[in-house]
């Protein structure tokens, strides 16, 4: 990473996320050693409920889609916004309040190092309080993951990632639902970025056990990747 | 019961034939669609008023003998690729939308300044 000041935008994908989003905004870090300035980017991806209201209550910037597209487009709103105001790093965070805003310093620091252009905060390391079935519906979404992109990662789906300011810039990401995560590692092997892992606290509330993902879903994103894999190859 | 599938495909035909030339009229469709479109309908038309012409297309290809396990072969691929057709169309407008609102949205970042001063530029002197 060059030696000029360091801007961070930390992303986060927002749909009805209103109970809990001021909190998890509220306590995202004001300063991370390496950073020298931080950009919130909220991305309200058409939600019903009141989670611009409670956004604008915060320092946050609000980016609103005026329609409800998936939380792959906007993660991919966040990422073209960070492009946008020139921030070096993108962090992406659920804003269901699953993961510990004290990884954010964890993960940025390989790309700081110029170790990485991508970071993935591994949920399965440190799976404790994580469901059964979402671990075993997370690891043959690895292998589905790992069969599309010749690239292993022990959490394929996980929504907490950096981002260097190359690997920003050279994506082109075109899912726009939860398949997302799976289509960044295969973007990512076709643009050889170079990927690691960091393992990150996961923290399963009752709220966000109600807001993950269920099994019908994970099918839904096997059905999706395959379809686009056929639809790019014709 | 064959005069009723004559029917129906006469009625398909002329719809689909009709809206591909108002789509390629209104240059929605490319000219190679529409004559793929207008040619395929004319064909299942042909073949429900002449089913014998399933029977001399299979001779002509090497095969001996059809069935009506053969025309449901058929009509299958046929519904498989209109099935991808469309699902190839929807994906592109979905892709379209998505864009649009992805700049819509991105619009909030700009500086307020840079908008005031194009919304002023427009303003009659």
């Amino acid at each position: 990473m060059p030696k000029h000041k360091i801007h961070l935008a930390i992303v986060i994908p927002v749909y009805n996320e209103g109970p809990v989003i001021r909190s998890v905004i509220n306590s995202l870090p004001k300063q991370i050693s390496g950073v020298d300035k931080i950009t919130v980017l909220a991305v309200n991806d058409g939600s019903t409920d009141n989670s611009a209201k409670e956004i604008k209550k915060t320092k946050a910037v609000l980016v609103s889609h005026p329609i409800n597209l998936g939380a792959g487009s906007a993660t991919v709103t966040g990422l073209k916004g960070a492009e946008k105001i020139k921030a070096d790093i993108a962090v992406t965070i659920d804003g269901d309040g699953q993961h510990d805003p004290k990884d954010i310093a964890k993960i940025i620091k390989p790309i700081l190092q110029n170790k990485a252009d991508i970071v993935i905060g591994t949920r399965l390391k440190k799976s404790k309080g994580m469901p059964n079935i979402k671990k075993v519906g997370n690891w043959g979404l690895n292998i589905i993951t790992y069969a599309l992109s010749r690239m292993w990662t022990s959490d394929s789906q996980s929504g907490f990632r950096a981002f260097s300011k190359k690997a920003i810039s050279a994506l082109d990401i075109e899912s726009l639902g939860y398949e997302f995560c799976s289509e960044v590692l295969v973007e990512a092997k076709r643009q050889k970025l170079k990927i690691a892992e960091v393992p990150v606290r996961v923290i399963y509330t009752h709220y966000s056990k109600q807001k993950g993902q269920s099994i019908f879903n994970g099918m839904n994103i096997v059905i999706k990747l395959i379809i686009g894999k056929i639809t790019k190859i014709i | 019961m064959i005069i009723v599938a004559r029917i129906l495909a006469t009625i398909f035909a002329l719809i689909v034939v009709s809206r591909s030339m108002a789509d390629y009229k209104n240059k929605k469709e490319s000219p190679q669609m529409t004559i793929f479109w207008v040619i395929v309908w004319l064909v299942i038309a042909g073949i429900a008023f002449f089913p014998s012409l399933v029977e001399t297309a299979i001779r002509v290809l090497g095969g001996n003998r059809s069935g009506l396990g053969t025309v449901f072969g058929m009509g299958l691929v046929f519904i498989m690729f209109v099935s991808y057709r469309i699902y190839i169309k929807a994906n592109r407008v979905e892709k379209k939308l998505n864009e649009i609102s992805r700049q819509f949205a991105l619009l909030s970042l700009d500086k307020p300044r840079a908008r005031t001063k194009r919304v002023s530029s427009n303003r009659p002197k």
